[in-house]
């Protein structure tokens, strides 16, 4: 009951973006008919079935598919075969074989209802779509893959579905095993290019669609570097306005609708600190927010000036643990940056200065800890140089750690025919010993095995 | 093109780098200058508002000598060995090195200097 009524709020909120991005067709009217070229059938007088030929198209579909190409994203080449609404003449779904002859690509509308068979099997969603979704940006490594693919195809992988899975049971406790085997907090580690951003920002993108409150950072390096820093007044922490001001921001980007319904339920004065770039406010060191407020005006609030940005994001957290209407979900990629040194230095001396760690920053102090009761997922990453941490982070619990693996065999089979679909493998070339040479050598490293496709 | 206690600075440049073409301030006077203003690496120029330059002057007009007004003390240094007839002083007005090189071979390096 709780999934429908969640389901019903997001097309509120689908029909809404809808709203927001005219341009972008809204994701329950983005029905392709993909598997209708592929699959549409007429019987004729004999019963005989006869399959349709999807690219015997009029003139007039091809007039009108030549208007929608200049509408597909700059950042993908039209000219190369995609899959769109209909299906362009050149793009022939026959070569869309997996291993074995399965099918590579599985059509859905969500991640919500992909179970273990559709495991192994790519998922196409329109860059648009995924900008729409995850407006506080892309991880760098999906771009490059949309990229170098020339395709927003996404695997579809056992460890994410693992991780759904676990989340879905925190929210829908299954009446045998309740919450028994699931955690609500959970730190993603792994190997260099084993998915672990990928995974992340396809939860996220399954949890909005389900109608979740997501507070996604695709950066938690940014969060302590760039920008100004000043001491704050009022304890021994250090703001960041202009990121502060910056998440808000993100945050409010797609979850404007669930934030206008959520009254604040902390009635204490938000602090102000110093504005970026304009010193302090005159006059006043706190602000109170008038009763009524709603968690949209509080972001507006932090939003408008400057020097409220970092306590209302502080007070952000506050309010998030306190929702209880909707499932709150904290999502933070490049979580180790939080647990090494900041770009910042404090001057102690004019001849000395001390690096600032990130847990002296107030915006990380305030959402770096796992020691509480809300949902939260920690992605490490080795693109930041930080470097190793210890077993045992402080704030973190013991089992929270998970290991993502790099791609197993049967996921490299997948990768490699949909390199070769998209081709980057020339098909004259491609075999079964090649591919798992690349597999051994590479060692399931995803990026590795993608520039070693074009050596096949 | 903004002007920070007399001298030019490109908007485009980050502030470490910028705020070292002023003479008198070099890469860790720069760096001194940020952290204590909280300025990170990657701020440009154009992004600092008025508040902050105003900073700037006052903290570089309080406890350094820039600009012109380091000139000027060196300018004023060596007239002072000049009207004492100081070797030095001498040696300045000569257009000759003045730390003990040898000038029978060599020393166009100053002497370019000079007469630039």
């Amino acid at each position: 009951m709780l999934r429908s009524i969640l389901r019903s709020s997001a097309a509120a909120a689908a029909a809404r973006a809808s709203s927001i991005f005219p341009d972008l067709p809204s994701t329950a009217a983005a029905s392709r008919n993909y598997s209708k070229a592929k699959t549409k059938t007429t019987t004729t007088n004999k019963g005989k079935v006869r399959v349709k030929d999807p690219r015997a198209v009029s003139a007039d579909d091809a007039s009108a598919r030549t208007e929608d190409s200049s509408s597909v994203s700059d950042d993908i080449d039209t000219e190369f075969e995609l899959p769109k609404d209909p299906l362009p003449p050149t793009y022939d779904p026959a070569l869309d074989v997996g291993p074995g002859g399965r099918p590579l690509f599985t059509i859905t509308k969500s991640f919500a209802p992909l179970t273990r068979k559709e495991s192994h099997t790519y998922v196409d969603i329109s860059l648009d779509e995924w900008k729409a979704m995850l407006p506080e940006g892309l991880p760098s490594g999906m771009t490059k893959e949309f990229e170098e693919t020339r395709r927003c195809a996404v695997m579809v992988r056992q460890s994410f579905l693992d991780l759904r899975d676990n989340f879905r049971r925190i929210v829908d406790p299954p009446l045998r095993s309740g919450t028994k085997n699931s955690k609500k907090q959970i730190v993603l580690d792994g190997p260099v290019s084993c998915g672990k951003s990928i995974t992340l920002a396809m939860l996220v993108h399954w949890a909005r669609s389900e109608g979740w409150l997501v507070f996604y950072v695709p950066k938690g390096k940014e969060w302590t570097h760039g920008g100004f820093f000043y001491r704050n007044q009022h304890n021994e922490f250090w703001d960041t306005p202009i990121q502060a001001a910056k998440v808000l921001q993100d945050f409010l980007k797609f979850n404007e609708g669930h934030l206008q319904q959520l009254p604040c339920q902390i009635s204490d004065p938000v602090l102000l600190g110093e504005g970026a770039g304009v010193g302090l406010m005159k006059g006043a060191d706190s602000m109170t927010m008038p009763e009524g407020s709603t968690l949209y005006d509080l972001i507006q609030t932090g939003i408008t000036y400057s020097h409220a940005a970092v306590g209302v994001l502080v007070r952000l957290r506050n309010e998030l643990s306190l929702v209880k209407d909707v499932p709150v979900l904290f999502v933070i990629d490049q979580y180790n940056n939080w647990f090494t040194f900041s770009e910042y230095h404090e001057l102690l001396t004019w001849r000395s200065s001390r690096q600032i760690h990130a847990r002296e920053l107030t915006t990380v102090n305030a959402y770096r800890s796992m020691m509480h009761d809300d949902m939260m997922v920690g992605a490490f990453s080795h693109s930041t140089a930080v470097g190793k941490l210890r077993q045992e982070l402080p704030d973190v619990p013991l089992d929270a750690r998970v290991m993502l693996p790099r791609y197993t065999l049967d996921e490299a089979a997948t990768v490699c025919h949909y390199y070769l679909r998209q081709r980057l493998i020339r098909r004259e070339n491609f075999s079964e010993d090649k591919w798992k040479k690349v597999y051994y050598v590479s060692n399931g490293n995803g990026s590795e095995m993608r520039w070693l496709a074009s050596f096949i | 093109m903004s002007y920070i206690s007399g001298a030019r600075s490109v908007p485009d440049e980050q502030v470490r780098i910028a705020s070292t073409k002023m003479d008198g301030i070099g890469p860790q006077k720069a760096m001194k200058f940020r952290y204590r203003l909280g300025i990170s690496g990657n701020i440009k120029m154009n992004e600092l508002t008025k508040y902050q330059i105003d900073q700037i002057e006052q903290m570089l007009s309080q406890d350094h000598v820039v600009h012109w007004e380091l000139k000027r003390g060196e300018r004023a240094d060596i007239e002072r060995l000049i009207s004492i007839s100081r070797y030095l002083g001498i040696r300045h007005q000569d257009g000759s090195p003045l730390r003990g090189q040898r000038t029978h071979t060599n020393a166009r390096t100053f002497r370019k200097l000079i007469r630039k």
